[in-house]
């Protein structure tokens, strides 16, 4: 019984904290129709500001506590609505989550540079390690915390005066009329953008002061865990509380909280070496469960409004060309390159696959997955485990083990949208999201056999916490150095793009596309949308499975950190901010996941090593931290270019075409660049600066030219029309 | 007598207690236009929900040509030969005109084994008939509401349906443009055997072109006759018309 009273308080505990952080995340859905993905990055920035602001500047923890959550964090939740998120009217789901999405990596990339992450950062309890009461029940002792009393108080009290708020005041009558109806409440002269501000005020004050006291009670901060269990925790309690009931969201938090504290406390013994990835999945499952029990919405329906993303449909033609293009330009560059960068491309071209997967998932079907490494790692185990003949240290991935291993993701692709094929929009990323922590807790997290609880089976996800791939065998060809890897993984990439593209082009891509425009249209022309979606599905799982293998074999060693769900995340941000829609934003993607970020780390950790002094007032490293910002800055920037920046980009190269002078001189320029470096007159890094230099200079002077001969012809066709009057 | 082709029995829909159709029955006879009118919010387009099947009724039947289709998915209806316009549009605003009506087709084509269609052939020649070919290459959210509108009815029309329900098809459209709407309706009716059923506001439209006129108010059925049946019924005419000789 004391074991029992001792586990409900402690679930009691971070179920009240939960709940905290949850209500937050469903006020502003409510009023502003955004899911904010950052919600959970918000409480762990807060988290350590107090930290740092107590045990750095030594300020006194109530007055820090004031200032950093009700004060400093509500700005902060403002800032955000106020810069980026209320700019995002007219654009997808997808966009609104990819953005959310970004200022969550923005703020956690600022926290880890703020605060070192190899650094320990521990928060005391507000109580100490003995601030607790004894109780004896039947000669045991259960431990009661007045940290969990402090907890449950403050959530008791945030929620009385929400309660009032909301039922009293005048604001809260607006906030409950915004939820209704914006635009009626603008014409009745409410104002929905400062309702929203305010309640994203709120939002902050809860952020805040949940992630200060879940950090108090995790003790170490940790970036990662912080924002994951804010994340994991909160969402679940907000689908609970259905996106828009509060007390109902609170009670989420509680029935998570209790349903991990009594996993902890009376899973069997024998479960231990599963139960540590499964406490930690527990409000996932429980987030399942519920998305799957809670009725939703009719089919989804449009309007006559057109969102911004639009792209392009290219014709096979053009697409052929440049499919050509990019394999003679990437062969090209593998005989410049080192080994090393050819690996490093050959990964770009690998995650440019998986990319591919968004496209046709997200971009033709209007289906998200945030997950996509997470659902291609299905692919690379079954590959590793079933697809390597020969030696064991002398072995080769067989083409038919490759196969394999993308009919096993098709599967398990196919077996997990089932389920979540009832879910639409916010549900479906949120079920995506799920399925990529609950991979990284109980697959990827636990490393040597481990014994599946009551089938006891043993399996071996990641043997030695870590899998190396071998070379890969196509018949007569070993595939094994970074060149032969490169050149073959880009004719994959080529003839994968071409497929999708003729995808796109024919009925089934067209059906894809209605379907993502109105799912009610779509059914009432006679579409089974259950076949429709698990053809998407099961093409996007078939590219991520097959560029999952490919990336395993060019990282050669794979961690469990190349699967977990931030690199998925970060992949499938990356692709939107290319163009989700296009075969090019998932070129750009992949590619900048894989060698532009490391090209952006290593080039300014070379300069801040043989600089120190740096430029100026601004060290190296500094402006290496501001790079690293910069693709969650993009993501965030997305609102300017809904299309992509691969379209945007594409778009400036339309004058270089047209003006055969500049197309000609561009060429040249380049093919000289790379003669210095394949003559070695120059190093590679001289002929990366000189491409970019003509990358940059070529449109920009053919758009000049094609501006002055507009200019010039202009006057002409002025007259012209004068002179028709 | 022309036989019922959609028969629709005590049909009841609730939302959260609210009754929004309160056993409802009527029928649709083949090779009629009939009329579904009634006040805002009487329950037209959740009729029109429940017979499409986007939306399940709490209790009640609907019968097409005789199958029972009161569990079945919106694809089975339509592959029975039920198409639908809708009253707040649901156009594929990525796609062209001439592809929003080429998608249909294909639905059509890849949902039947036999019964297919010359799918550029069908779409040419649909798009003729509603005076669409000018602006066959524009995207659909560049067109004026009211030839969007005859953008679904061609889009519902490419599937070749026995029936189409159409959702206040005359709605943006301007006075000439809903004459030779009416007129292509009737011709459709006549040569091709469609039916169509007609949520529409514009009552002189709904008088001049039905056979048969059903009327709605709040949930319930209020009255079933000929236009001139229900130009005469004074419920109608307290409930939705108002004094007969202002408004018909």
């Amino acid at each position: 019984m004391a074991k029992f009273l001792e586990f409900t308080f402690l679930g009691l505990t971070s179920g009240v904290l939960l709940a905290l952080a949850a209500a937050g995340l469903v006020l502003t859905y409510t009023t502003s129709g955004i899911f904010n993905f950052s919600h959970g990055a918000v409480a762990m920035f807060a988290s350590f500001a107090y930290w740092q602001a107590t045990n750095q500047w030594g300020w006194n923890p109530l007055l820090a506590f004031i200032i950093v959550a009700l004060l400093a964090t509500p700005l902060l939740q403002v800032g955000i609505y106020h810069v980026i998120m209320r700019r995002l009217n007219g654009l997808s789901e997808i966009t609104k989550t990819v953005v959310s999405v970004a200022v969550m990596v923005a703020l956690w990339n600022l926290s880890e540079w703020l605060w070192n992450p190899s650094y320990f950062h521990f928060l005391p309890l507000p109580f100490g390690q003995n601030g607790e009461w004894k109780i004896t029940i039947s000669g045991q002792t259960a431990y009661f915390q007045y940290f969990g009393v402090l907890c449950v108080a403050i959530t008791l009290a945030v929620a009385v005066a929400g309660s009032i708020l909301f039922k009293r005041s005048r604001a809260g009558l607006a906030m409950r009329a915004v939820v209704d109806s914006p635009s009626l409440l603008s014409l009745n002269g409410g104002n929905p953008n400062r309702i929203a501000l305010i309640s994203w005020a709120i939002s902050g004050a809860f952020a805040g002061t949940a992630g200060i006291l879940i950090a108090q009670y995790l003790g170490n901060l940790d970036a990662t865990s912080l924002t994951i269990f804010v994340l994991g925790g909160a969402i679940t309690a907000a689908i609970i509380g259905r996106l828009k009931s509060i007390p109902l969201t609170v009670v989420g938090g509680i029935v998570i909280g209790l349903g991990t504290a009594y996993f902890n406390g009376y899973a069997p013994q024998s479960w231990s070496n599963w139960s540590g990835g499964w406490v930690a999945a527990i409000p996932i499952v429980i987030l399942f469960v519920v998305l799957f029990i809670l009725p939703q919405n009719r089919l989804r329906g449009a309007s006559l409004v057109k969102v911004r993303e639009q792209f392009a449909v290219p014709s096979v033609q053009n697409s052929v060309v440049a499919g050509f293009a990019l394999f003679a330009f990437f062969t090209a560059l593998s005989f410049i390159m080192g080994s090393d960068m050819d690996l490093k491309l050959a990964s770009g071209v690998a995650l440019s696959l998986v990319g591919l997967s968004v496209v046709v998932l997200t971009g033709f079907s209007g289906q998200i997955n945030l997950a996509p490494i997470a659902l291609g790692s299905v692919g690379a185990f079954v590959a590793y485990h079933h697809g390597i003949i020969g030696p064991m240290f002398n072995g080769v991935l067989s083409l038919w083990g490759i196969l394999l291993g993308v009919a096993a993701t098709v599967l398990v692709g196919c077996i997990v949208a089932l389920p979540a094929l009832r879910l639409q929009g916010i549900y479906l990323a949120m079920a995506s999201l799920g399925f990529g922590l609950l991979m990284t807790f109980i697959i990827y997290t636990p490393t040597g056999v481990q014994t599946i609880p009551l089938l006891h089976w043993h399996v071996a996800f990641f043997v030695n916490g870590s899998l190396t791939f071998p070379g890969i065998k196509v018949g007569p060809w070993l595939l094994t150095t970074g060149r032969q890897l490169l050149i073959a993984f880009t004719v994959t990439f080529v003839a994968a793009s071409l497929c999708v593209v003729r995808l796109r082009r024919g009925s089934l891509g067209r059906r894809m596309i209605a379907l993502k425009d109105s799912e009610a249209a779509v059914a009432t022309l006679g579409q089974r949308i259950v076949v429709l979606k698990l053809a998407a599905f099961g093409i996007s799982a078939a590219l991520a499975g097959l560029g999952t293998i490919l990336y395993c074999v060019s990282l050669q060693t794979v961690q469990a950190s190349n699967f977990n769900i931030f690199a998925g995340i970060g992949l499938f941000m990356a692709v939107v901010i290319g163009g989700y829609g296009s075969v090019s934003g998932a070129l750009f993607g992949g590619i900048g996941v894989s060698v532009g970020l490391s090209v952006i780390a290593q080039t300014f950790f070379n300069l801040s090593v043989s600089h120190p002094s740096g430029f100026g007032p601004i060290s190296w490293s500094l402006a290496g931290h501001l790079a690293l910002l910069m693709p969650a800055l993009i993501g965030i920037n997305i609102a300017k270019a809904p299309g992509g920046q691969a379209q945007k980009t594409a778009a400036g190269y339309v004058a270089v075409v047209q003006n055969k002078a500049i197309l000609a001189a561009t060429l040249g320029a380049v093919a000289i660049a790379y003669l210095l470096a394949l003559t070695k007159v120059w190093g590679n890094w001289w002929f990366v600066l000189a491409f970019c230099v003509i990358g940059v200079i070529s449109p920009l002077t053919a758009q000049r030219i094609s501006k002055q001969h507009t200019a010039g012809a202009a006057p002409v066709a002025t007259g012209e029309l004068v002179g028709q009057r | 007598m022309t036989q019922a082709l959609l028969q629709v029995e005590n049909v009841s829909v609730s939302f959260r207690g609210t009754k929004a159709l309160q056993d409802v029955s009527f029928s649709c006879k083949s090779g009629e236009i009939t009329g579904l009118i009634g006040p805002n919010g009487a329950g037209k387009t959740t009729m029109f929900n429940v017979i499409s099947g986007l939306l399940k009724p709490s209790s009640g039947r609907v019968v097409f040509d005789g199958v029972d289709l009161t569990r079945a998915k919106p694809a089975r209806r339509a592959k029975q030969g039920i198409s639908r316009t809708f009253q707040r549009l649901e156009l594929f605003t990525s796609l062209s005109v001439r592809d929003n009506l080429r998608v249909a087709g294909e639905i059509h084509n890849a949902t039947r084994r036999s019964n297919r269609v010359d799918i550029a052939a069908e779409t040419e020649r649909v798009m003729g008939l509603l005076e669409l070919a000018d602006v066959a290459d524009r995207e659909v959210t560049e067109l004026p509401t009211g030839r969007a509108r005859v953008v679904e009815v061609a889009r519902a029309l490419m599937t070749k349906p026995k029936l189409v329900l159409l959702d206040e098809p005359a709605s943006g459209q301007s006075e000439e443009e809903t004459e030779r709407f009416a007129e292509l309706l009737k011709h459709l009716v006549a040569t091709d055997g469609l039916s169509v059923c007609l949520v529409e506001h514009d009552v002189p439209l709904v008088m001049g072109l039905c056979d048969t006129i059903h009327v709605l108010n709040f949930g319930a059925l209020l009255a079933s006759g000929t236009p001139a049946e229900i130009r005469s019924n004074n419920d109608v005419a307290d409930a939705y018309l108002g004094a007969p000789e202002e408004t018909i």
